[in-house]
């Protein structure tokens, strides 16, 4: 019998839930820590038909940054972030 | 445009509910029927970090007030909605001037859009300013300079747990 050990790949990819301020549907994510908070919202974006530069993504009350990288940006494992429209202002 | 009247109700009062359970109080409606319009809600947000000006300097308060006008072409035409709490900030007037809001999200305001979205896309903006645009106020543009030119950030958002229920009969 052999163990199946798991890869970098598996340790290093988290799970999200990311939920639709709009709709208050959810979408569950698969990232790696390399991906960035724009890779996040052009996914959901997408998976919703939504154009990605219209939104952002936010985590409790705190607006992610678009170039932060899932680690720089401290994502953890089964967070829930939301995906509201892009407020600037001005 | 307009919605027929009872769907318009319907989705007034189901926007308003979710509202009010996102905010964790309830919302006072001036006109039970929502047949009056426009109809003006009050929006208290809490626990959201927005500065002030005050006579000892600039502070961070976490309790604001807006108003939310919503008028009989709902929501095919974006609500009208002024600021009612002294406020700090470049793309937000002092109740004073007017209490106007610069926002993408009046600006882009669609039929998809919530008052939901809306609110949680205030606390971004009060935490999240975009002082490179402000309003021509005195508040506004010295608002502006101050996020401009200071590091100075917006302090951390303090979050009170909920109450939690550990025993029951």
């Amino acid at each position: 019998m052999t163990l199946e050990l798991p890869t970098v790949c598996d340790i290093m990819s988290l799970r999200v839930k990311v939920r639709n301020a709009e709709s208050g549907a959810t979408v569950e994510m698969e990232l790696e820590s390399e991906n960035t908070i724009d890779d996040i919202i052009e996914g959901a974006a997408g998976y919703w038909e939504k154009d990605a530069g219209a939104y952002v993504l936010r985590r409790g009350k705190r607006l992610l940054r678009g170039q932060q990288t899932v680690a720089e940006a401290g994502l953890l494992n089964n967070d829930e972030l939301e995906l509201i429209p892009d407020p600037e202002g001005g | 445009m307009s919605l027929p009247p009872d769907i318009l109700k319907a989705r007034l009062l189901n926007e308003l509910s979710v509202c009010a359970r996102y905010l964790r109080r309830p919302i006072a409606l001036p006109d039970g029927d929502l047949r009056s319009f426009p109809i003006e809600i009050e929006i208290e947000l809490k626990g959201v970090p927005g500065l002030v000006f005050t006579d000892d300097g600039i502070e961070t308060r976490y309790e604001h007030r807006f108003n939310i006008l919503i008028g009989r072409n709902y929501p095919f035409e974006k609500p009208m909605v002024r600021w009612k709490t002294p406020i700090f900030h470049p793309n937000i007037m002092m109740p004073d001037d007017g209490g106007h809001l610069c926002t993408k999200l009046l600006d882009e305001w669609s039929f998809n859009s919530t008052l939901l979205s809306f609110i949680k896309g205030i606390e971004a903006l009060l935490i999240s300013p975009n002082p490179s645009s402000p309003f021509g106020t005195e508040s506004c543009t010295a608002a502006a300079a101050y996020f401009n030119h200071s590091k100075i950030r917006i302090p951390p958002i303090v979050y009170s747990p909920l109450p939690k229920v550990v025993k029951s009969d």
